[in-house]
């Protein structure tokens, strides 16, 4: 008897226990939906921290609604990140995150995974997205523009960010990578080695 | 004994100061965030333009004539693989994005924090009234 009731109380409490970030989550989503995102982004906050584990990629696209990408980016790629593939829609916000942060080869690898499963206006919109960063980033980019990654993200290691300089290291090796120089490939190595090791999101 | 176990688990139940552990919201929660994320699914607002350190310092620097040239030979270099309406939003927003990014993040913090701290509050359970004694308190 004793041990059914203590059962019984501690599934009380476990399912008590979601209650108040549940709450915070549908809120976040309704004011996403009227386009409230400051709000929206608040709301999420709340539920991460009140134990929602997955509150932080839905913060995270309300940062992308907030034209906050690199913002986004850290909430994406860092610890406790939804891992990519684990949601086509948070792919779909994490390629707008790195292309609003100009991480053009990180988004359009994240819409490749994006295909059919969003939807047929969600997965029109990725391609198109994709015919764009086709037709503006070059096969064998000019050595300035991975100067730019580059220049990006020791910029982003020095100011103690080091998700963001990942990112752009990243992207400064696959651009370089295209070239037949190879320029800025081994720079860019150099940055991610010092770089603290990533945190691989949860699965 | 039992009395003991039934108080431990209903003082875990009542003062336990949060879950140990994260867990994913319910699936009413998890669809209702999926349905609105899709509804506000939208292509993003500039097209891309490969950034270039050339033009960036050059944008930032006082006029001077290898500035010019350089600026010349950024735009025509633009004007050939991009719009140049695009351009120019993309500009005005590396020129703004450090600023914006600090103030911002700042701002979220603070105000998740009030939010949870306010909450905390409101949830405080009121201590019981003292029983009044027969025939005490008002006429």
């Amino acid at each position: 008897m004793t041990t059914t009731a203590a059962t019984v109380l501690a599934l009380v409490w476990l399912a008590a226990g979601s209650g108040p970030a549940e709450a915070h989550v549908l809120e976040g989503a309704r004011l996403f939906r009227e386009n409230r995102f400051a709000e929206a982004l608040v709301e999420f906050r709340v539920a991460e921290r009140l134990g929602a584990a997955d509150a932080r990629a839905y913060a995270a696209a309300a940062l992308v609604k907030l034209d906050r990408p690199e913002d986004a980016l850290e909430l994406f790629e860092g610890p406790g990140g939804p891992a990519p593939g684990a949601h086509p829609l948070l792919d779909y916000y994490h390629a707008l995150a790195c292309y609003g942060a100009r991480l053009y080869r990180c988004a359009d690898a994240l819409l490749a995974g994006v295909g059919e499963r969003t939807g047929p206006r969600v997965a029109e919109q990725a391609r198109q997205i994709r015919r764009d960063i086709a037709a503006a980033v070059p096969a064998e980019p000019p050595p300035d523009s991975v100067d730019w990654y580059l220049a990006r993200a020791a910029e982003r290691a020095a100011a103690g960010r080091p998700v963001l300089a990942r990112a752009f290291a990243a992207e400064a090796r696959a651009l370089g990578a295209g070239r037949a120089d190879r320029h800025g490939v081994a720079q860019a190595e150099a940055v991610l080695a010092k770089l603290p090791p990533s945190t691989d999101p949860a699965p | 004994m039992k009395r003991t176990a039934l108080a431990i688990a209903a003082g875990i139940c009542l003062f336990a100061p949060g879950r140990p552990l994260p867990a994913p919201a319910g699936k009413d929660a998890r669809d209702a965030v999926f349905d609105a994320l899709a509804s506000k699914a939208d292509l993003p607002a500039v097209r891309p333009v490969l950034p270039s350190l050339i033009a960036e310092r050059d944008a930032l620097r006082p006029d001077d004539a290898g500035v010019r040239a350089k600026r010349e030979k950024a735009a025509k270099e633009a004007r050939r693989s991009v719009r140049s309406e695009s351009a120019k939003a993309n500009a005005s927003a590396a020129r703004s994005e450090a600023a914006r990014a600090a103030g911002a993040a700042k701002d979220d913090a603070r105000r998740a924090a009030e939010k949870v701290r306010e909450e905390k509050t409101r949830k405080k359970p009121k201590p019981p009234k003292p029983p009044r004694p027969d025939g005490g308190g008002s006429p």
